[in-house]
């Protein structure tokens, strides 16, 4: 730890300029700012160099065709235009919306079921918790390659079907099937820790509420819609808002699921597990097409930026007080912590 | 703040606070779903105690097998196991201890003191915590490889060494958990910038500092897409990717690669059950704060 | 490349100056960089065990050089060395490319060293002689060392055959089956008559695939146009739709959890591919031992991958990694290889050898040699285009799609020619 201390705190003690004395009450006038300046400087200096660089560059990248071994070739916007003639591009899209919806949705809702359960829930509340966030701790790769002997044809989940008398599923060759197996590993992934989130937001809610309610003869259901669900409303629009972004970068678990040696097998059977960030990767690290892996980050973060304004638009409503943004809902949690 | 504090059904809420039959009905559901929510653990341990043929087995066999220690021998034998885990150990490590350390400095200097644009520089903190990191996977790549980083532990230590999330989530405990009085007080003795970060916000830190910690190493460990394409060098690769190699390899001996599975699962298993009631506190709160 | 330096120089430098950290990465790009061994990529099955455990000690016959095998899965193994070429670190020494994939590097051709300077042409007349021509790029450069062969066979289940009264040993079987069309007939029995009612084929794309590697030409001409909507491949689709229709087919993917239990419970009776897939097999299906048979493939033998091996441009040590091809590759180690590892050699010499025709239990006591060995001759010799998986892949992404999902054939046909067309377009193959 010292060491990494001594670099920040060398320079200031460095600093020769006399300081110069202000309008300033405090003694040190502009000096006094240094030291708070370098102690946010690491941020901004990783930022310009691992993000804000590799984003103007990858403008530039666009624009060019590459392989990342032989010259650079302009071609303006070339790589745009292929892109969006690009049947599997867009099959990515349709595939990677596809399974957020399929995930998020039924996760969302399990995630205030069991949220509201926990709430009356007094024993083992600490038990209850460590285990439904287990899931969230544990590594994508490993538990998709579990999943992935689940929802063989002669795997568990079938076998569970064929107990009950059904037929076994294509889980991993159909379209569907497909869908499903990815989304079941998404909800099973982020359900505990959505419900754990929900269920802050539940205990926030002040008790001096529900009084009210209760004065007012208000029923349970009258109470859930006026009261709990209005106050929930921040803690759904960040869930909504990190699903989403989460959601559209689906990546690992249909990486691993269909990683095999075979010919176009990326994406499994017909490509319907194929989706924008597994596309770009394939583009990109596999056939190494750079030029065409940067236009295709930048159509992402287009979609991505779109969806999020959408969402906080549908959850956060026209309701003044809660003004969109994180830097709104910061405002009124710093309220909130005042009382 | 924690549920444990709470008499039951005092929120008023209908669910589970009526009848002791509802409340049974309650407690089931919850128990279902911490079967379904652990069941792919046990599941893994089946698999990875069980031979290859076992897993085709119809009807299955849902308890574990006698062979579990020599699966995981076999899998040392195959892959430099502890060599992964030495590498994914060190950038999980060293990755914490840097996003700690510059995060909180950063949230320190945001909470508690006035500078020119400070309210600028806040505001870019949030719109960079916005922009999803795949947008520039090809860049980020060729930057690596510029800079001669790529296949190296750098790579993936030093560009997330201090994030948007973790200095705007301790800003936040910062400014309502650190008194100014004691700030006051420090200056009064002359303590400058840096002292009063390390022996007065730092300390006052603590429990905050145990939630980013183990939200970062978390990430950190299990971080995928990005040492897939940047750690180039096969003899040097975090767990993770030694297990999907493992896993397209060995596709034929599947009680291998569950072993494998089962043996990159556990070490961050135990770090969270460790730190579990802390984290799990946080997280809500912190969640709170987004 | 200009641009490149310019960009290398001033972020390295602003990287440099900001955060003291940079310049300590591979200093010439080599995997091997700062030890005292070749750093060698090679896929599990790519090369023999014993030999690279050998080596590593230290070659036998060149005093001092050791060389180290990293495993690279087999289908990452060209994109992986792309990408540490294009980080210009991290570079493998020596790798393996797998056959058809060699012509994706002749852009690229600069990457690697030209063997010929190295001395190749003292062993010529070791290898065979199509195997050698192949490892030519256009320009003459010899980028490539011949490794393995990949002479094709038809591997069926002796038992399934003879309970479905059909021919069963071998010559019979080759007799009976001489085409493709004989072989679905084939199928038709097996699934009737079979108590398990066995499919034919784990899926229609290794017959799709095999079914065109007897072509000399495939998707992409010498003179880069597209040849992939013409007669010859549209026969190896026509046939691989009609195993799928007529019900013959298990539509598994192969190496999955389901391709391995279907092997080991046979419920597929034959499998269409090369003799490297002789120790897989093994591997998946050890309880199958002896119940299987090789005989010549419908429509005649093709070669199916087989590989080479090159050294790049970064190999720490050019004479040293070609006097260790030379070695590893030498008809004695070849035999060896084929041995242990069902590496089919690429040295003739090797073909005389008792050892190569040791009787196989697995296969009942056949040789495999009688059918490897006359089909590495009568393998036509086949052109592959740079572009020729660009060109290649959504044929076979369109086939999995009617073979999984029920697409209509026709529209994925012409969809996989429209999206090969597309994506041609763009490296400038019309």
């Amino acid at each position: 730890m010292a060491t990494v201390l001594d670099p920040a705190g060398a320079p200031a003690a460095n600093e020769k300029q006399p300081a110069g004395r202000t309008r300033s009450t405090t003694p040190g006038g502009r000096r006094r700012h240094f030291p708070p300046l370098l102690a946010i400087s690491p941020f901004y200096v990783l930022f310009a160099v691992f993000g804000a660089f590799p984003i103007v560059f990858s403008v530039y990248l666009s624009f060019q065709d590459w392989d990342g071994i032989g010259d650079m070739r302009y071609v303006g916007l070339k790589q745009y235009g292929w892109l969006l003639q690009d049947s599997v591009f867009w099959h990515a899209v349709l595939n990677t919306f596809e399974i957020w919806f399929l995930s998020t949705v039924p996760m969302l809702f399990l995630a205030l079921v069991l949220a509201f359960l926990l709430h009356s829930q007094v024993r083992f509340a600490g038990a209850y918790r460590v285990a439904y966030f287990i899931p969230n701790v544990t590594s994508m790769v490993a538990m998709t390659v579990v999943f992935g002997s689940v929802f063989a044809q002669a795997g568990l989940a079938n076998s569970a079907l064929r107990v009950i008398g059904l037929d076994g599923v294509g889980w991993l060759s159909s379209e569907w099937g497909i869908k499903s197996s990815v989304s079941i590993m998404i909800i099973w992934r982020w359900v505990g820790y959505n419900a754990l989130i929900f269920l802050a937001g539940l205990q926030a809610i002040p008790t001096e509420h529900f009084e009210a309610a209760r004065v007012d003869g208000a029923n349970s259901r009258q109470t859930l819609f006026r009261v709990v669900l209005p106050q929930l409303r921040p803690v759904v629009l960040f869930a909504a808002v990190t699903s989403t972004i989460n959601g559209l970068q689906i990546f690992t678990e249909s990486q691993v699921l269909f990683q095999s040696t075979d010919v176009g097998t990326t994406g499994g059977p017909g490509q319907e597990g194929m989706t924008i960030v597994l596309y770009l990767w394939q583009k990109a690290f596999k056939e190494h097409q750079f030029g065409y892996g940067a236009a295709m980050g930048w159509v992402l973060f287009a979609i991505i930026a779109v969806f999020t304004i959408v969402n906080w638009r549908l959850v956060a409503g026209s309701d003044d007080d809660r003004r969109p943004g994180i830097a709104g809902l910061l405002r009124r949690r710093g309220a909130r912590d005042g009382r | 703040m924690a549920a444990d504090e709470r008499p039951t059904g005092s929120a008023g809420l209908a669910i589970g606070s009526g009848s002791r039959l509802s409340r049974t009905c309650v407690r089931a559901v919850l128990l279902l779903g911490v079967l379904v929510s652990l069941f792919p653990f046990y599941w893994l341990v089946v698999l990875a105690s069980g031979t290859t043929q076992d897993i085709y087995r119809y009807p299955p066999k849902l308890v574990p097998g006698p062979h579990l220690l020599d699966n995981m021998g076999r899998v040392l034998d195959t892959v430099d196991f502890f060599g992964s885990l030495f590498n994914t150990v060190v950038v999980a490590v060293l990755g914490t201890v840097l996003v700690l350390f510059f995060d909180s400095l950063a949230a320190f200097a945001f909470a508690k003191y006035e500078f020119p644009a400070k309210k600028f520089l806040f505001g870019m903190l949030l719109v960079t915590y916005m922009i999803p990191a795949q947008l520039s996977l090809v860049p980020q790549f060729v930057t690596m490889a510029e800079f001669g980083w790529a296949g190296s532990l750098k790579a993936l230590i030093i560009p997330g060494a201090a994030n948007a999330f973790g200095i705007f989530w301790m800003r936040q405990y910062a400014q309502n958990s650190l008194p100014d009085e004691l700030l006051d007080a420090g200056r009064i003795d002359g303590a400058g910038f840096f002292r009063l970060y390390w022996t007065v916000a730092l300390p006052l830190f603590r429990p905050a500092l145990a939630f980013l910690g183990i939200f970062t190493f978390i990430g950190l460990w299990n971080d995928y897409i990005w040492p897939l394409v940047v750690m180039i060098d096969p003899d040097r690769v975090t767990l993770q990717v030694a297990l999907a190699n493992l896993n397209i390899l060995y596709n034929t001996d599947y009680s291998l690669v569950m072993a494998g599975a089962l043996m990159s699962v556990i070490p961050l298993i135990v770090v969270f059950l460790v730190g579990a009631r802390h984290f799990l506190r946080d997280l809500a709160a912190g969640a709170m704060k987004m | 490349m200009s641009r490149r330096r310019f960009l290398g120089a001033s972020l390295g430098g602003a990287g440099a100056g900001l955060l003291g950290l940079t310049g300590c990465g591979s200093a010439e790009g080599s995997a091997s960089a700062g030890t005292d061994h070749l750093g060698l990529w090679y896929w599990k099955g790519s090369l023999s065990d014993k030999l690279l455990a050998t080596a590593r000690r230290g070659v036998p016959g060149v005093p001092g050089l050791k060389v180290r095998g990293s495993q690279i899965p087999d289908g990452d193994i060209d994109s992986k060395v792309r990408t540490s070429l294009a980080a210009r670190a991290y570079v493998p020494d020596v790798t393996v490319v797998n056959n058809d994939n060699l012509a994706t590097f002749f852009p690229d051709e600069n990457e690697f060293l030209d063997l010929r300077e190295l001395g190749a042409e003292s062993v010529r007349n070791q290898y065979l002689e199509w195997k050698w021509k192949a490892c030519f790029t256009p320009t003459g450069r010899m980028i490539g060392f011949p490794l393995d062969a990949g002479p094709t066979a038809l591997y069926y289940r002796r038992d399934l055959f003879r309970e479905a009264g059909l021919a069963h040993e071998p010559a019979d079987v080759a007799e009976e089956i001489p085409t493709w069309e004989k072989f679905i007939a084939a199928g038709r029995t097996l699934r009737a008559k079979v108590s398990g009612k066995p499919y034919l084929v784990s899926n229609i794309g290794n017959v799709f695939q095999q079914v065109l590697l007897q072509s000399p030409r495939q998707f992409v001409d010498a003179d880069n146009r597209f040849i992939g909507d013409q007669g010859h491949v549209r026969r190896a689709w026509d046939l691989s739709v009609d195993i799928l229709r007529q019900g013959l087919s298990a539509r598994i993917t192969d190496g999955t959890p389901d391709f391995n239990a279907a092997m080991s419970g046979g419920r597929i009776a034959t499998m269409t591919t090369a003799v490297w897939a002789i120790n897989g097999l093994k591997d998946t299906a050890p309880k199958t031992a002896g119940s299987w048979r090789l005989t010549t493939m419908p429509d005649g033998p093709a070669n199916y991958g087989g590989s080479y091996m090159t050294l790049t441009r970064y190999c720490r040590d050019p004479e040293a990694g070609f006097a260790f091809l030379k070695w590893l590759l030498s008809p004695a180690n070849q035999l060896a290889s084929y041995q242990e590892m069902a590496l089919f050699p690429t040295t003739p010499a090797a073909y005389t050898d008792p050892a190569m025709h040791e009787p196989d239990p697995f296969f009942g006591g056949q040789q495999p040699i009688d059918v490897f060995g006359p089909a590495a001759q009568k393998a036509p010799v086949v052109y592959f285009s740079p572009y020729e998986e660009s060109a290649n892949t959504p044929f076979f992404q369109e086939l999995t799609n009617v073979e999984m999902l029920g697409k209509n054939p026709g529209r994925a046909w012409r969809d996989a020619v429209h999206t090969a067309e597309t994506t041609l377009s763009r490296v400038g193959v019309s």
